[in-house]
């Protein structure tokens, strides 16, 4: 056969003929029969190659096997310098009369409150959490000696370091030392106990927790306007505070699944951050059918109702209308009433329903293997079927987060869906030292405090925490080994 | 391009190895979480064995990694990664040819390689793959799993759009004749 022609039949196969030579191929095809085989079978070839291609996967990330590797070779090169490196550190912190207790305690606690605070907004971030939870149980925790410290003054704020100088000469900072909010705050005994539990600590000197403090994304987000706004909604800060958020957070279910691994691969897989980020997904959350549907008796039941758990759990669930576990639930009578109600109907006919169902974003999600393993596993089961959770999800607060706009432009926003979608992130999410304090009766407790829920609305608050002062501080090295090695019992 | 791995970060390749450079090892994550799946893949063919190719994967980032400094503005992140993981594939190979003196042929069908792919085409074709020469293979794999163009083929492998073809063609055609 020519050259000519076999050059023509690749070309095909590339789709890098132009039109002329296609032309051209077809009428050499309708003549030469060899011709037309030898395109057919690598036509044939060409699909076969993509068909194999879908075969082969990674089945574990390398991300943290190659991260581990570095870091071994980091700390052999800094074991080199260490002995001039660890006396300037010193002579750095005990020259520095701003790192007195109090003064220390409160800026470690206003990074802490930021990532936490974060973290618990990043779960309800997600697609229609009714179906989500987990935790992390740690009944154990130790109850931490109380702080004993006096009030923050102005006398605290003094240091010859220029980057926490500049921060403590800010106009943001000092409102908020001056506020009333702060100053409560860092007197309340939930606060000060929590500050100054062993979990605390151990969160603080975690190299998960100080990885995600320095890491672009979270810089990012914490100085975002999208972010700063929602802190400061009223929304926002009334969900924080009710008791149904708080009983949920502390539940022993909602720790097992936020420390999971299958939570946290969803959570960073490219098609749930995706599909969190398309307009499609954001308009269906915030239209009232949705929230109404969520919010209803009928919608309750039937998540909760066993017939669901085990569809949701079982292998079939790609072929859910085919599966037996389909049929059983099609003939419960919960089913039926949800179908049958006025809410579902109407959420079904909405068009940001049709096209949310349409996209390829959402089907991508749960098609992929991350959702189909999260679904499935018993931490997320449980936690769909727990009383707290659907209380949660069925309160007036939490529909009106989630419909509110400012909390749709924060899950749709780049910045927070780089932060989510981080290994740094998913890996404090994943570590034991969060899930401690997650779980601790301290930390539910400061999550309800009139104070802390005060503090977080304030004005001030918000506008520090945007400053770019406030987060080079919190990205700093210093400040990390502080927050790491800094007993903050007193 | 066809990535494997998270990939919601929109920084280009560029901006996360200067933020390497400056220390960030937070974006270097990025990157491996961006090319993993595509090096895997690749090193997979050359070698034949995952978990053999999972090291081979996970040397070629952290070589590239401590030779990050040297990496130059305007060159290729992706090229250069490519580069490392191809290269050290073939030492792989190299090695394990020379200390074992292996039969391949024979050794195919034992492989764990072998065994992930199950479909019985897809079997035959990936005896047949096994038989084409590295070069062939490489070009095979840009442009039937990756989805490259010639001109990024030439790119990564440093070899002009002429070559390119040429090794495709012939390893296409091969392939052909081996499945026949």
């Amino acid at each position: 056969m020519e050259d000519r022609i076999i050059k023509l039949i690749h070309g095909e196969i590339d789709g890098v003929n132009t039109p002329e030579e296609s032309r051209q191929l077809q009428a050499i095809l309708q003549e030469n029969e060899k011709a037309r085989e030898l395109l057919e079978d690598l036509q044939q070839l060409s699909g076969q190659l993509v068909r194999m291609k879908s075969e082969i996967e990674l089945t574990e990330s390398l991300v943290n096997p190659v991260r581990k590797e570095i870091e071994l070779k980091e700390a052999a090169k800094r074991k080199q310098k260490n002995n001039i490196y660890e006396l300037n550190a010193e002579a750095v912190m005990s020259q520095s009369n701003f790192f007195t207790g109090k003064t220390a305690a409160v800026i470690a606690s206003i990074a802490a409150v930021v990532l936490l605070v974060i973290i618990v907004t990043a779960d309800f971030g997600q697609p229609k959490t009714e179906n989500v939870s987990g935790t992390i149980g740690t009944d154990g925790v130790e109850r931490a000696e109380r702080y004993r410290g006096t009030q923050m003054t102005g006398d605290d704020v003094a240091l010859d370091d220029a980057e926490i100088q500049q921060l403590l000469q800010s106009d943001s900072f000092q409102r908020l030392v001056e506020s009333g909010e702060l100053q409560a705050l860092t007197s309340d005994e939930t606060f000060v106990n929590i500050m100054a539990s062993a979990d605390m600590r151990q969160l603080f000197a975690s190299a998960d927790f100080n990885r995600l403090l320095a890491s672009a994304d979270f810089q990012k987000l914490a100085a975002s306007a999208d972010f700063n706004h929602l802190f400061a909604t009223a929304d926002f800060n009334r969900l924080m505070a009710t008791a149904d958020f708080n009983r949920l957070v502390a539940s022993a279910d909602f720790n097992r699944l936020f420390a999971s691994a299958d939570f946290n691969r969803l959570l960073a897989s490219a098609d749930f951050n995706r599909l969190a980020a398309s307009a499609d997904f954001q308009n269906l959350m915030a239209t009232a059918d949705f929230q109404r549907l969520a919010a209803s008796a009928d919608f309750q039941r039937l998540v909760a109702s066993a017939d669901f758990s085990n569809l949701m759990a079982s292998a079939d669930f790609n072929r859910i209308m085919e599966s037996a576990d389909f049929s059983n639930l099609a003939a419960s009578a919960d089913f039926q009433n949800l179908v049958a109600s006025a809410d579902f109907n109407r959420l079904l006919a909405s068009s940001d329903f049709g096209r949310l169902m349409a996209t390829s974003d959402f089907n991508r999600l749960v098609a992929s293997a991350d959702f189909q393993r999260l679904v499935a596993s018993a931490d997320f089961q449980r936690l769909a079927a727990s009383a707290d959770f659907q209380r949660l999800v069925a309160s007036a607060d939490f529909s009106n987060l989630m419909a509110s706009a400012d909390f749709q432009r924060l899950a749709a926003s780049a910045d927070f869906q780089r932060l989510v979608a981080s290994a740094d992130f998913s890996n404090l999410m994943a570590s034991a030292d969060f899930a401690g304090i997650m779980a601790s009766a301290d930390f539910q407790r400061l999550m309800a405090t009139a104070d802390f829920n005060r503090l977080l609305a304030s004005a001030d608050f918000s506008r520090l925490m945007a400053t770019a002062d406030f987060n080079r501080l919190m990205a700093s090295a210093d400040f990390h080994r502080f927050v790491a090695t800094h007993d903050f019992g007193f | 391009m066809k990535q494997g791995g998270v990939d919601t970060d929109q920084r280009n390749d560029q901006e996360l190895v200067i933020e390497c450079q400056n220390g960030n090892n937070g974006a270097y994550d990025i990157l491996v979480s961006r090319y993993e799946l595509t090096m895997y893949r690749t090193a997979l063919a050359i070698v034949n064995d995952p978990d053999v190719a999972k090291d081979v994967t996970q040397n070629g980032f952290i070589k590239t990694w401590e030779k990050l400094h040297t990496f130059r503005s305007g060159g290729r992140f992706y090229s250069w990664l490519y580069k490392v993981i191809v290269n050290e594939a073939l030492n792989q190979v190299r090695n394990v040819r020379r200390m074992e003196a292996l039969d391949q042929s024979s050794r195919d069908d034992q492989t764990p390689y072998h065994q992930m792919v199950h479909a019985e085409d897809n079997r035959e074709l990936y005896h047949a793959i096994a038989r084409l020469n590295e070069d062939q293979k490489v070009v095979i794999l840009l442009r039937h799993f990756e989805d490259h163009s010639y001109r990024e083929i030439a790119d990564i492998l440093e070899i002009d759009e002429k070559t390119v073809k040429s090794r495709l063609f012939s390893a296409r055609m091969k392939l052909r004749e081996l499945l026949l």
